[in-house]
């Protein structure tokens, strides 16, 4: 009789193992899956971590139940808040560290954007200007006209730079050319810029855009976006 | 003892009732069924089934990578799609071992050690379990304890990091504006203003070039080139010095100072200071 009732005993405690582990795998699972796909994973993760919290608390609970000491039912529970609260703090810490490294990243590519933009602008606008000053004798050529003879005519609203590769977002549009002046605005598709309301000269919005004038006393630089 | 022995069926009865096995099969079927549908419908909104594994035991961590990688392919100018089932995968697993299963044996086992039914070693299934559920859980909580003020000391050192570097950008941001100045000043002849004739030779800054938000310039002449030096407003030992000839090329780059703020205090005291600062 002993020996049977032992038996169905530790079956009983198997299956409330395994309840307990459906019942906690399908609430984690149903949670994370809720939100639905997104880019990334914190409201996944944030659902189901509400719902791993809610079952470990319930487990704590069925398992400190009496029978079990007062000691050691609130040492259970003390050990078991401070490792919430900490895994807790180790969440929000990550998640504001990956989310600062993701806006340093793309600071960092707006930086860069911005340096190879006016680089490449400085290379534009370098031998008409250049070429506009060695000119010697009496007929000599607009720094409209020598940029037309660089760039070819009629270029004005179109863009004027060749894309270096697909992942190159770099547009410069040439707004206007008279005889003392070359505007260019240029750019990037790619970096995103000071507002995320600006609207782009393309139509997009938030990126980063700078205007170039040259005149003959030289280059206006100006950040629009 | 004789009156123990008859309360102990009467436990056995109603457990019997309340946890059948048919309960117990129809309750994990419809759980492995309810999973499955969730996997396959998920599995059919993505369009493919990019499988690389990045398991770590803490799931923020997977996150925080995801979030990372999203930055990087804003970077480089890719679009941003969904992630990858594997990733998924990989957080649930982690979420799953750290919030269902480690605690689960752990607990229940440590509950009927508590009461002492009967020992861990009673049965090899239920050994089994305990042990894993111990290196599971004792890890997991030590990992979680331990992991949560250095991420947050180690998070705080980037910050302070990361200012010093963004204004050393600005620097040089400047230098390129006054590199083309200089090619601007020699192209233009002498009869204008700030025109070099040919030379570079009487080069000055222009004021709105010497001093801007981020830096103070200074020149000085160096035979056919100009020699630039660019001060940081915000971290003033942060310092660029380069040279910069009449077609604008800039050259000879030198840094120097700390590239932060100022150099972080080493000891005990200190890194305890700064785990208070960066809460």
């Amino acid at each position: 009789m002993e020996n049977e009732t032992i038996t169905i005993e530790l079956k009983r405690e198997t299956a409330v193992l395994l309840v307990w582990l459906a019942t906690g795998m399908f609430l984690v699972v149903v949670a994370f899956f809720l939100p639905g796909n997104s880019t990334d994973l914190w409201e996944p993760l944030a659902a189901s971590g509400v719902a791993g919290a809610a079952y470990i608390g319930a487990l704590v609970v069925y398992c400190t139940r009496p029978a079990v000491s007062t000691l050691r039912r609130w040492t259970t529970i003390g050990i078991t808040a401070i490792t919430l609260l900490a895994a807790g703090m180790g969440w929000a810490g990550q998640k504001e560290r990956g989310q600062w490294q993701r806006e340093s990243i793309l600071s960092i590519r707006a930086q860069t954007s911005r340096a190879v933009l006016f680089d490449d602008m400085v290379h534009i606008l370098k031998e008409p200007y250049e070429m506009f000053y060695s000119q010697r004798g009496p007929v000599r050529r607009s720094l409209g006209e020598l940029f037309q003879m660089k760039y070819g005519e009629g270029r004005v609203g179109t863009n004027i730079f060749a894309a270096r590769s697909k992942w190159d977002g770099l547009q410069v549009i040439l707004t206007d050319l008279r005889d003392d002046r070359i505007v260019l605005v240029a750019w990037d598709s790619y970096s995103r810029g000071k507002s995320a309301e600006f609207t782009n000269l393309g139509g997009q919005r938030g990126k980063i855009q700078e205007r170039f004038t040259l005149t003959e006393g030289g280059l206006s630089h100006e950040v629009e976006n | 003892m004789k009156s123990k022995i008859e309360d102990i069926p009467l436990q056995v009865e109603g457990t019997k009732d309340e946890l059948s096995i048919r309960f117990i099969t129809s309750f994990l079927l419809t759980t492995l069924i309810a999973l499955a549908v969730i996997y396959v419908w998920d599995l059919a909104r993505l369009d493919r089934m990019n499988f690389s594994p990045r398991f770590f035991v803490l799931p923020w961590v997977v996150a925080a990578g995801q979030e990372i990688e999203n930055g990087l392919n804003e970077f480089s100018g890719r679009p941003l799609e969904p992630v990858s089932l594997s990733i998924r995968f990989s957080a649930l697993g982690g979420m799953l071992l750290i919030a269902v299963l480690g605690p689960t044996l752990f607990l229940l086992e440590m509950r009927a050690r508590a009461i002492a039914r009967h020992s861990s070693l009673a049965s090899w299934p239920r050994s089994t379990a305990s042990i894993v559920g111990a290196v599971i859980t004792i890890p997991v909580v030590s990992i979680i304890l331990l992991a949560a003020p250095i991420q947050k000391v180690m998070f705080y050192e980037l910050k302070e990091a990361g200012p010093g570097q963004r204004n050393t950008r600005d620097v040089v941001s400047g230098l390129r504006r006054i590199a083309w100045d200089v090619f601007q000043y020699r192209v233009k002849p002498k009869s204008m203003a700030n025109g070099g004739g040919g030379s570079v030779a009487g080069y000055t800054i222009p004021p709105d070039l010497a001093t801007t938000p981020y830096a103070h310039y200074s020149v000085s002449p160096k035979g056919e080139s100009i020699e630039v030096l660019g001060r940081s407003t915000r971290s003033p030992s942060v310092t660029i010095t380069i040279s910069v000839d009449g077609n604008g090329s800039m050259s000879n780059w030198r840094l120097g100072g700390e590239f932060r703020d100022e150099a972080p205090p080493t000891g005990f005291w200190s890194s305890l200071k700064r785990l208070f600062l960066s809460y």
